[in-house]
């Protein structure tokens, strides 16, 4: 009985193992790209072969949608759309038409296949064990945007990445265009910081939360693009990390503060407004009112939507409400 | 006269050495920190303060913090020994009751959903939770008549399943919860002295009711009847005990966060050292207990001097687990009582006869493999499911099926089999109903060793299952090797695997706290997951197990009824126990750890699939073997359909489905058997 029960699974098993093979076939032919174009891309897992142009893409991770907003293209699928609303404050908005195809972490296959994209914009660090399984739904391009290499200067990574988005999509003048747009928008508010004559300021960038009202502090370090936008604004950070930080801050504590005590520091912050610590818990706390940059009045907030892990949208956003906070107070 | 002397010198030892010790350490504790501050600022700032920046943050940051580390130490270590006595256990704690996982749930789930209950640290919160928790676990491991053991098991239950939906919470609600997770493990930051000012007089109030009542629990340890025959009402005495001991609890962790372990740790050094009267062991335990706290925030800040801190109660876990292990392993076996863990009496099965039960699983399994395969993102399409096969229109609905759906069906039908049979053996092995691979330790082991793989190797996804795979054998070859002293006595095997886990669940702690990578992904990988998962998956690891590794059980299994006959019968019809035991619970290994390395660390199916079977066919092994089998494929299978469509186009891991779906079924059992 037994022996032919396992007998059966197996046998089961096996048909439809069998039965899967005949219909990988098909799926090569779902495609016609009649166009001629075929450009070759290195990504994080090698040189992958684009044919055509594709029109009709799906991104997983929020600053590739960006990218694409940024030439022009409205993407046909996003991962964790509410998020995306949520935290990217850009003026191009994403379409309504755009679709939610699950989590950034776990994007839903399923919701995938249906909108049939003829491309696939995926991360390494999310998807690289899904990436086999994207593969079969349709070309994908993976960045690695927090790999050793990429993550040493996050802000020439975000410019690197645009720029290959808008090869694949052969809209690489519109990605010139748009680069030059954006380092002319910092030139014109490093102006502004001139003016204000705040020039070679030195400064430290903070975003700021609580856990069980306990202040969790994220310091924003030189490879981030925080601080490579402020850098190009002739902002000096005054931390130094000793290690690479892979997403470009360090977590610390209130004390940790205390390290940065020079005259004229300052110090910017990024909270959300019900969660503002240093209005609720830290506000007239001795350890808090005593540093330099709070005694001084060198404390600069920033919008709780802030947001500094984007594309070149989100930096072109960020860059006037860094100056903003810095100039206007 | 000597033996007063020695006494004496042990009573000065235990009380003034201790809080001796307790002023050393608070002064080391307060010189360590994110800024560096001279020993010599460090008196002046307790001494003579001034306005200056070094000053306050002396005053205000760091002896907060260091006085924080005292009470929650000897709060839990009070509330430990409370625990001990009244569940007459000695591996009694917040930790291994499951009253931490209970209090964290609770506040995690407040902070997603009623952020408004949070008031007062939430502490409101945690209390329900804990109290709650502690009741689940009392009343169902059979209250006052309890072994050890199974309390322990059933803490052991109650925290996997109090993890698994705090996971659900955490994965959600990714930016809610972010902060949590530093707090979730443990740690004493404190940014001024509100959190002292908070839980000082809920600490004393538990203090002093526990210290009244420390006459009462020495009567209490003589045992219930004695109790009562002096006149006592045992049950007043428990109860206001426990609440007193659950309020220490839940204060620490509202402030503080869970940190394990100290609760086993303080109140046994003070048993060691001979003190088994209330009244010196709860003053000893709470000042021990303070020591060992600020020892472990001390050992976490020199491993990690960098800005980033290192959860307190990760590192308390590293310490607590091995001790948590010597403790098993020095106890003499009748501490533990015989157990009874033969598993459930005939006379709840329904004896239904194999010929009858096999096809009724089949056909379901065929059913729900239906539903599953025309059911997606928009609900369920029988029609265009037959279309696309039959219809031949519908290639792009056809490959979806195919190359989509089915094959990870066919993952989670096999890995659920797999599973569930592995849960089997080691139930039969242990000769308890509460084992499974996740009690012996192997699902931690495998969870190390892909962490492990993830971020300290940094190599490709590709070697996590690899890893996970040797994270499982080595765990299990430490498990075995450690009772090889106690010739695989059952009780004591399930007790390190906890020790085990507890050890593993630390480094998996500690891992995703110093990596601060991918926390959301980690978790996701923890808690088991279908999710893309296909004929890889199938090929390289679910396959082999089915060809190579069933039909040897298949062999066996009848070994594991003559061991369900104890030992001595066992020996007395010629079997070789201690070998056998070994070999079996190997298997049961191979099955677990590939298992694991194809769908991640998938809880409860094992535990939960025997049991459905004994019910179904009575104890029988060799009954049980196929009718488990399809049990632990069908339970999997349907959680994955749940997992795909439940909040399409959200995925749930389908490891925590199964854990919503059996948690309640095996409460309901565990009360059933109490």
């Amino acid at each position: 009985m037994k022996k032919a029960i396992i007998l059966a699974c197996i046998l089961v098993l096996t048909l439809l193992a069998a039965c899967n093979d005949p219909s990988k076939e098909d799926t090569k032919s779902k495609d016609e790209n009649t166009t001629d174009r075929e450009i070759k891309i290195e990504d994080a897992m090698g040189t992958q072969t684009i044919k055509g142009t594709p029109k009709n893409i799906v991104v997983l991770e929020w600053s590739y949608a960006e990218d694409l907003l940024a030439l022009g293209i409205q993407p046909t699928g996003v991962a964790d759309l509410d998020g995306y609303n949520k935290w990217i404050n850009v003026d191009e908005k994403l379409a309504k038409s755009v679709k939610d195809v699950g989590t950034r972490q776990e994007p839903n296959l399923e919701a995938i296949s249906r909108l049939n994209p003829d491309l696939i914009i995926a991360v390494k660090y999310r998807h690289e064990d899904i990436l086999d399984n994207l593969k079969d739904i349709a070309p994908v391009v993976t960045f690695a945007p927090y790999s050793e290499e990429a993550t040493k200067n996050q802000y020439k990574n975000m410019k690197e990445e645009f720029k290959k988005v808008a090869t694949i999509v052969d809209k690489t003048e519109e990605a010139e265009l748009a680069i030059s747009d954006l380092e002319g928008f910092i030139d014109d508010q490093a102006k502004r910081v001139k003016d204000a004559g705040l020039e070679g300021s030195k400064y430290i960038a903070t975003q700021a939360y609580s856990a069980q009202n306990t202040p969790i502090i994220r310091m924003f370090t030189g490879n981030s693009i925080v601080s490579q936008i402020m850098e190009r604004l002739s902002f000096e950070n005054a931390y130094e990390s000793d290690k690479l930080e892979p997403y470009g801050y360090s977590e610390v504590t209130i004390e940790a503060l205390q390290n940065f005590q020079e005259e004229e520091l300052q110090f910017l912050y990024i909270v959300q407004e019900d969660d503002n610590i240093f209005e609720n818990q830290l506000k007239g706390n001795p350890v808090w009112e005593n540093l330099s940059f709070v005694k001084n009045g060198n404390t600069h907030q920033l919008p709780g939507d802030t947001w500094t892990f984007g594309g070149i949208l989100s930096a072109h956003v960020l860059t006037e409400q860094l100056v903003d906070a810095m100039v206007e107070e | 006269m000597r033996t007063t002397l020695q006494k004496s010198i042990v009573a000065v030892l235990t009380f003034g050495g201790g809080t001796a010790l307790l002023f050393l350490l608070t002064f080391i504790h307060i010189n360590q920190g994110n800024v560096s501050i001279p020993a010599a600022t460090v008196i002046d700032a307790i001494l003579k303060p001034t306005d200056t920046l070094a000053h306050h943050t002396v005053r205000i940051l760091r002896l907060p913090r260091a006085m924080m580390g005292i009470l929650a130490g000897g709060a839990l270590a009070v509330a430990g020994v409370v625990l001990q006595t009244v569940t007459k256990n000695p591996l009694s704690s917040a930790s291994t009751l499951g009253i931490h996982s209970g209090t964290y749930f609770a506040v995690v789930a407040s902070t997603v959903f009623f952020p408004v209950a949070l008031f007062g640290n939430g502490v409101v919160v945690a209390f329900l939770g804990g109290i709650g928790t502690f009741l689940i676990v009392f009343i169902l491991s059979g209250g006052n008549r309890a072994s050890p053991v199974r309390m322990v098991l059933a803490g052991m239950i109650v925290t996997f399943l109090f993890s698994s939906l705090t996971s659900v919470l955490q994965i959600f609600y990714e930016n809610e919860t972010a902060g949590l997770f530093l707090w979730g493990s443990g740690t004493l930051i404190q940014n001024d002295w509100s959190g002292v000012q908070f839980s000082y007089p809920f600490v004393i109030v538990g203090f002093v009711v526990i210290l009244a009542l420390s006459f009462k629990l020495d009567t209490l340890t003589l045992g219930d009847d004695v109790a009562i025959a002096l006149g006592q009402n045992v049950n007043v005495v428990k109860f206001t005990s426990v609440v007193a001991a659950v309020l220490l609890t839940s204060v620490t962790v509202s402030v503080v966060g869970p940190i394990g372990f100290v609760g086993l740790v303080a109140p046994h050094i003070i048993k060691l050292i001979g003190y088994r009267k209330h009244v010196p062991l709860v003053i000893a335990s709470f000042i021990w207990g303070g020591n060992v706290l600020l020892m472990a925030d001390i050992l976490a800040r020199i491993i990690d001097p960098s800005f980033s801190e290192l959860p307190v109660g990760a590192i308390t876990a590293l310490i607590g687990a091995p001790w948590l292990i010597w403790l098993v392993l020095r106890m003499k076996k009748t501490q533990y009582g015989e157990e009874n863990t033969s598993v459930i009496a005939g006379k709840m099965t329904a004896g239904m006869p194999l010929r009858v039960i096999l096809p009724i699983l089949a056909g379901l399994i065929v059913i729900v493999l239906f539903v599953n395969l025309a059911s997606g993102n928009y609900g369920f399409e029988p029609v265009l499911m037959y279309q696309a096969f039959f219809g031949d229109t519908n290639d792009f609905m056809k490959n979806l099926v195919l190359d989509l759906r089915l094959p990870r069906a066919i993952v989670a039908l096999t890995s659920g089999m797999i599973l569930a049979v592995s849960g089997l053996i080691f139930q039969g092995v242990l000769r308890n109903p509460l084992a499974d691979p996740s009690v012996i330790g192997i699902t931690s082991g495998a969870g190390v060793g892909a962490l492990l793989t993830m971020f300290v190797f940094g190599v490709s996804a590709f070697w996590i299952p690899i890893g996970a795979m040797v994270g499982s054998f080595v765990f299990f070859m430490v498990v075995m090797l450690l009772a090889i002293r106690a010739k695989f006595q059952p009780t004591i095997l399930a007790l390190l695997g906890i020790g085990v886990s507890a050890f593993g669940s630390a480094i998996i702690q500690i891992l995703v706290v110093q990596s601060d990578l991918g926390v959301a992904a980690a978790l996701t990988w923890l808690s088991g997951t279908t999710y893309a998962k296909g004929w890889t998956e199938f090929t390289h690891y679910l396959l082999w197990p089915i060809v190579i590794i069933f039909p040897l059980i298949g062999l066996r299994i009848s070994i594991l009824d003559t061991l369900s006959l104890g030992d001595d019968t066992a020996k007395g019809l010629g079997l070789r126990v201690m070998s056998s035991r070994f070999q079996l619970a190997f298997l049961a290994t191979i099955l677990a750890a590939f298992s694991v390395a194809a769908v991640g660390a998938i809880g409860f199916i094992g535990l939960i699939a025997p049991h459905v079977a004994r019910l179904i066919v009575g104890p029988s092994n060799r009954r049980l073997l196929p009718v488990t089998l399809l049990i632990g494929g069908l339970l999997l299978l349907v959680a994955d359909l749940f997992s795909r469509t439940l909040l399409a186009p959200n995925e749930i891991p389908s490891g925590i489905i199964v854990a919503i779906i059996g948690a309640p079924y095996f409460l309901w059992l565990m009360k059933r058997r109490s």
